[in-house]
């Protein structure tokens, strides 16, 4: 009996343990050389042992202790432009996603391919283009040009909302719609539709887009580099970049550090954000 | 309609609403802006020393250049009545933003930089040439040579860079002075590698490698008062014996195939009795007990390092060249001013003056000022940028005995004079070829 | 209730054209004064575009498209365009300014005799009651020489200076009567205006203000009376003055005795980047192995890390798990680390000597008896390092997909099915597996479209290496078309060559077009059939 329900519990659960572990080491093993660099004396990414020999705490030190380095304002700078951007990004994506799914109107189809192929365009000189443009937003808006927060995340929305679209509407076109014919007989406009049924109903997908375009955002250095030049609104990979990476000479142990404290919240943050992607929906909203 | 035309009443509303809470501000600023940047050509008539408006200097630098600086240009400021702004960038961006931001009419007017961006910047037309005037005589004529292009010269340099080599003090004494001491020490001391050198171990460095081929008659390009692209040397006699030579080193295991990182890695864990790098390496060599010598000699001659110069340059979009040519020779190129650049980031000094302070207080950085001395600056030309891929390739497959053929156009490269052939060969069509 | 909804939505729109149009009326005025026509015109596009749409009912859906298409066209649509335009020009190293400004460059250049160059002297700077500037220039005790400082214009009808030996006694400068002497700091004050004006020494030669110096006498030096260059209008060339030669025009520069004189222009080529791709057989030569690994590199990244990311979420989407929510947030920590970070780190990790892949891999080794892979050192093991550590990056994206994409998939049937008698692995492949794709196979589609560009990885990771042997061009077997575009574009004869690396990213898109072309085709079949279950 009792080894009838151990191979029983092997075939339900033990063997998902074992793959989800053996994958855990797979995407555990180099952070944990992150990790452990960070608190190395002599930080060095190609180094053969998992743990150091001397350890020290410095490399956290300077950065939460040099006046040169304002380390905890890039992190401040950083979850801000990221969370607004990635909060505007959804925004901007789910109303999109919404007509091409809910509303019926020529073209459709071929505007969505559109904006999802125009998005594939690899601009060699995109920055470059970029740089121009803002240079002429910055002499007559200077609030929203080169070297503030407000101009690189329009930008930032530039960025993604062709696929965001589409995946927020192959989501959207699953759900239901009986649903909003019902809401729409009882006289709801398309706005309060989208604001009472099919937004909410889009939770989960809208969660995991809003933390990819969090996570792409915060580590862009490219675009955040051409628009900040004030030390004090650098986010955290300008402020590394410019200040820790030379030609050859990279400081592993800060660069370590700084990458352990900035996951970190990244990391707690989905623990509690999990059951808003996976909290189930509601019987009956889906297509059955 | 109806509904319509609610609406569009509503707009006109709010968008007189609008223009009387915003126009107000917007129309006054549209005429007053032209007014405030004539006002300097207005003081022409007013005595001289009622100026208003003092002139900005905008200064591009790396950040510890930068964190040098600012302490120090509040007294230029005050003396010379103007505001320096001391924009941080990296290092690497700067090379291409002065050349967006400057022709756009938002560049800097003084920046720092990479002797070898000249050559591309001055065809580029983005930097003006600077006359060192009496300054020059205090400046080593490497940094000199490094900034000359064209017959001008376009930078002050502050700091010059080249390798030499490091050794572990706690098992050797010295560096010696032939590769075959080099050896006899290694298995003297009997350390699992012996010289630790980036450009091997699949990541290809052609700066690392330059003094394996150029120091017995071998050369990039020609230097004859000015770099000639026409007349590369990567394959005459000498560059191929050196070449050859090296070969031999690999395979007796003097030379390791490391990159980088591994070349540090072993010299930190004492695997390796001999690191060849340059001088921002010295925290991490730290990690045990180290001293710093002369490359060893090639066929008797002084091995020949890259050496790498950075200055400040003026922007040929600036509209105050004059002022900004000032600000180098005058304040930027003061000892007190190079000395405290160099206690925030210790590159060696360009300039004597400099030198004479440093070396007193730091051998081991007169050992590398030494060995850049023996070296030449990396060419400036911009045809430079069709060496790097084939050289460093070159140097990779002898480093990494990587012989072989190429199973798509059947070339067969089986030693080190073909590699150097071959890369000769690459560089010269992509130069040609364009 | 919903009375109070409606506002909502009214509301909000109306406060969204307040801003948009509160910005245009601040915008415009400005952008008048600044003269620049093409930001004035976008904004006037975008103040139309959007005004027009939420004025009127004809265009429902585009209220809800318009917002985010806007930021697009900005940024993503213009710089495409931009890309597209570069690709028509010579655009390079020595070809970056417009022609105006290099004339302008050109003929802002002096020359100085070959035996006054290097002199530097003492130049002290006066100032009449008239406000007119003198300069003192103090070449040595025979050349003193006093006059007004004039500008440009007036070089040929002003009158020589003249020594003056009375303003010094005992070698110290003594202002002259009826003068102001202009201190460092008024000099500087002045800079701009006097770095316009020389002092007329003979037909030939000027002194000009060099350096001003704030702690000591400013400097000054000699040059020519004439620029170096004039340029002629009429007959489009340039005169140099001091060899006496007319330089015209070829293509893009000057030329003066053969010899391309620097700084050059853009112009427009047409279409020769293109026809230089293709006829250039340095470029043409390795074209085919790139080409080929790219499509490899892509479609094999994309299936690893999806085949990953798709295994994982479907093995932790059960029910009663314990350490789920760990299980799910490990997954995701690869994609926290920025990946420059993580490309190093792997590419310690596989150092073929130091790594320790290969000491894990030991054992392995001894008892298979063969060599230790030589990982980023041979072709097969540096593709394989990069597939290697393309998936664990793009894995945890996958993973966050699948597992939001998922809980779109009805349970009632799979439910279903499983009472009809199918097992588990059916199931998936016959109902969880093709809805899935429904919503996903777009961002496979984009992914793909990302991976054929992934320059980041393969600079970091291999740089391209190891190297082709024999090859025209300095290329490796890692390149993709994208990091060959970059070797290329960075190492052309003359250094950059933006134009033909521009008109490579053209060949990528269309490349890219034509494989999304033939995906979605597939996609719409798989919607039509799978789309309303």
């Amino acid at each position: 009996m009792e080894t009838f329900r151990f191979f029983n519990w092997i075939k339900e659960y033990g063997w998902r343990h074992l793959i989800a572990l053996i994958f855990v080491t797979f995407a555990v093993y180099p952070i944990l050389f992150v990790a452990t660099n960070s608190i190395a004396d002599f930080a060095n990414l190609t180094n053969s042992k998992l743990i150091p020999e001397g350890l020290t705490l410095k490399h956290y030190k300077l950065l939460s202790s040099n006046p040169l380095v304002p380390y905890f304002k890039w992190l401040f700078n950083t979850y801000k432009v990221a969370l607004i951007a990635a909060f505007f990004n959804v925004f901007l994506g789910s109303l999109a996603a919404y007509a091409f799914s809910r509303l019926q109107f020529k073209g459709r189809r071929a505007s969505l391919l559109t904006l999802v192929i125009v998005q594939m365009f690899p601009s060699f000189l995109a920055f470059v283009a970029i740089y121009l443009l803002f240079f002429q937003i910055s002499d007559i808006a200077p609030f929203m040009g080169l070297g503030t927060h407000f101009g690189l995340i329009l930008v930032y929305l530039g960025g993604s909302i062709g696929f965001n679209s589409w995946l927020i509407k192959g989501f959207m076109d699953t759900i239901s719609p009986s649903l909003d014919e019902a809401a729409k007989v009882d006289g709801a406009t398309d706005f309060q539709i989208f604001r009472k049924i099919i937004a909410p109903l889009s939770r989960p997908i809208l969660v995991v887009i809003f933390v990819i375009t969090f996570i792409g955002i915060y580590s862009d250095f490219i675009l955040a580099a051409i628009f900040l030049k004030d030390k004090n609104l650098w986010t955290v990979a300008v402020g590394i970049n410019t200040v820790f990476i030379d030609d050859f000479n990279a400081d592993w142990g800060v660069i370590a550090a700084s990458s352990v404290i900035a996951a970190t919240p990244i990391a707690v943050l989905f623990i509690f954000f999990q059951k808003q992607i996976t909290g189930g929906l509601t019987a009956g909203s889906v297509k059955g | 309609m109806k509904a319509n035309k609610l609406r569009f009443i509503v707009f006109l509303l709010m968008f007189s609403l609008v223009a009387v809470a915003c126009g107000g501000d917007t129309a006054e600023e549209a005429v007053d802006s032209p007014d405030t940047t004539e006002a300097p050509k207005e003081t022409l008539a007013a005595p001289a020393t009622t100026a208003p408006q003092p002139e900005v200097i905008v200064v591009w630098a790396e950040e510890k250049v930068a964190n040098a600086l600012n302490p120090l240009v509040a007294a230029y400021e005050a003396a010379a009545g103007v505001d320096v702004e001391v924009v941080v960038y990296d290092f690497g961006a700067i090379r291409t933003d002065v050349q967006t931001a400057g022709p756009a009419g938002e560049g800097p007017d003084v920046f720092l930089g990479a002797h070898d961006w000249v050559g591309e910047l001055a065809a580029n037309g983005v930097v003006s040439p600077l006359d060192l005037g009496s300054v020059a005589s205090d400046i080593f004529d490497v940094g000199v040579t490094a900034f000359s292009y064209g017959g001008e010269v376009y930078g002050f340099p502050y700091a010059t860079e080249a390798i030499a080599m490091y050794y572990n003090a706690d098992l050797v004494d010295s560096v010696p002075t032939t590769w075959e001491d080099v050896k006899a020490a290694c298995d003297a001391a009997g350390t699992e590698l012996c010289v630790g050198a980036p450009g091997g171990g699949g990541g290809g460095d052609a700066y690392h490698n330059h003094p394996f081929v150029a120091s017995a008659g071998g050369y990039v390009f020609a230097s004859e008062g000015g770099f000639d692209a026409s007349d590369v040397g990567l394959d005459n006699a000498g560059a191929l014996a050196s070449a050859e030579y090296l070969d031999g080193l690999v395979k007796n295991g003097t030379v390791a195939s490391t990159d980088y990182g591994g070349s540090m890695t072993a010299f930190q864990e004492g695997r390796s009795l001999f690191w060849m790098t340059g001088p921002w390496a010295r925290g991490d060599a730290s990690a045990v007990n180290y001293g710093v010598g002369l490359i060893p000699q090639f066929d008797g001659n002084a091995a020949t390092p890259f050496v790498g110069v950075r200055g400040a340059m003026v922007s040929s979009f600036s509209d105050k060249q004059v002022l900004a040519q000032s600000f180098i020779l005058d304040f930027f190129a003061t000892v007190e001013v190079q000395q405290a650049m160099y206690e925030s980031d210790p590159r060696l000094p360009a300039t004597k003056s400099l030198f004479a302070i440093v070396e007193a207080a730091d051998p081991v950085a007169a050992v590398f000022a030494a060995s850049a001395a023996n070296g030449i600056p990396m060419p400036n030309i911009p045809e430079m940028g069709s060496v790097w891929g084939p050289f460093g390739d070159a140097l990779l497959i002898i480093r990494d005995q990587n012989y072989g053929t190429n199973e798509e156009t059947g070339v067969t490269v089986s030693n080190a004079s073909e590699a150097m052939k071959l890369a000769a060969e690459q560089i010269r069509n992509a130069i040609a070829g364009g | 209730m919903i009375y109070l909804s409606m506002t909502l939505s009214k509301i909000l729109k109306y406060l969204f054209l307040a801003v948009v149009n509160s910005l245009i009326v601040y915008v415009v005025p400005l952008a008048l004064t600044f003269e620049s026509w093409f930001f004035l015109s976008l904004i006037l596009l975008i103040g139309f575009l959007i005004n027009f749409v939420y004025f009127t009912d004809r265009f429902q859906p585009m209220k809800w498209i318009l917002p985010g298409m806007i930021f697009m066209l900005s940024f993503v649509v213009f710089p495409a365009v931009y890309n597209t335009y570069v690709s028509f020009t010579n655009w390079s190293t020595g070809h970056i300014l417009t022609k105006t400004q290099a004339i302008g460059i050109l003929e802002d250049r002096v020359f100085t005799a070959d035996d006054q160059k290097g002199l530097e002297f003492e130049l002290y700077i006066l100032q009449d009651i008239d406000l007119n500037f003198y300069y003192v220039a103090n070449l040595d005790s025979e050349n003193i020489l006093f006059g007004r400082a004039v500008t440009d214009d007036e070089i040929f009808t002003s009158a020589y200076a003249t020594h003056e030996p009375s303003f010094f006694t005992n070698d110290e400068f003594s202002t002259p009567d009826g003068y102001y002497q202009l201190s460092g700091k008024e000099q500087i004050a002045n800079s701009t205006i006097l770095q316009e004006l020389s002092l007329i020494i003979d037909k030939n030669t000027r002194a000009q203000l060099y350096k001003i110096s704030v702690f000591g006498a400013s400097t000054g030096r000699l040059t020519s009376t004439s620029q170096l260059y004039s340029y002629d209008e009429v007959s489009d060339t340039l005169f140099n003055n001091s060899t006496n030669t007319v330089c015209p025009v070829v293509i893009d520069n000057f030329e003066c005795e053969g010899k391309e004189i620097e700084p050059g222009w853009r112009v427009y080529v047409g279409g020769d980047n293109y026809s230089k791709l293709f006829s250039n057989q340095r470029i043409r030569g390795p074209l085919g192995v790139v080409s080929k690994w790219t499509f490899q590199f892509a479609l094999l990244s994309v299936m690893f890390s999806f085949a990953v990311g798709l295994l994982l979420s479907m093995i932790l989407n059960k029910d009663g798990l314990k350490f789920q929510k760990i299980y799910r947030a490990v997954f995701i920590l690869p994609y926290a680390i920025p990946a420059f970070v993580s490309a190093l780190v792997w590419k310690g990790l596989l150092n073929p000597d130091y790594g320790v892949i290969n000491s894990w891999l030991g054992p392995l080794y001894e008892i298979l008896d063969v060599e230790p892979i030589k990982w980023l050192k041979t072709k097969e093991s540096a593709r394989s390092a990069i597939l290697l550590v393309n998936t664990w990056l793009g894995f945890p994206y996958m993973f966050l997909i699948t597992t939001g994409a998922l809980q779109s998939i009805p349970k009632e049937l799979i439910e279903a099915a499983k009472v009809d008698g199918a097992t588990g692995i059916q199931s998936f492949w016959r109902i969880t597996f093709p809805l899935l794709m429904v919503s996903i196979s777009p961002l496979l589609i984009g992914s793909f479209a990302f991976n054929f560009n992934n320059f980041t990885l393969i600079f970091l990771l291999s740089g391209g290496g190891p190297p082709i042997i024999g090859s025209e061009v300095s290329v490796g077997w890692t390149d993709i078309l994208i990091s060959f575009t970059y070797k290329l574009a960075i190492s052309g004869g003359r250094g950059n060559l933006f134009g033909l690396a521009s008109s490579v990213t053209i060949i990528i898109f269309a490349l890219v077009l034509l494989i999304s072309a033939i995906s979605f085709r597939y996609t719409k079949r798989l919607e039509r059939i799978y789309g309303n279950i």
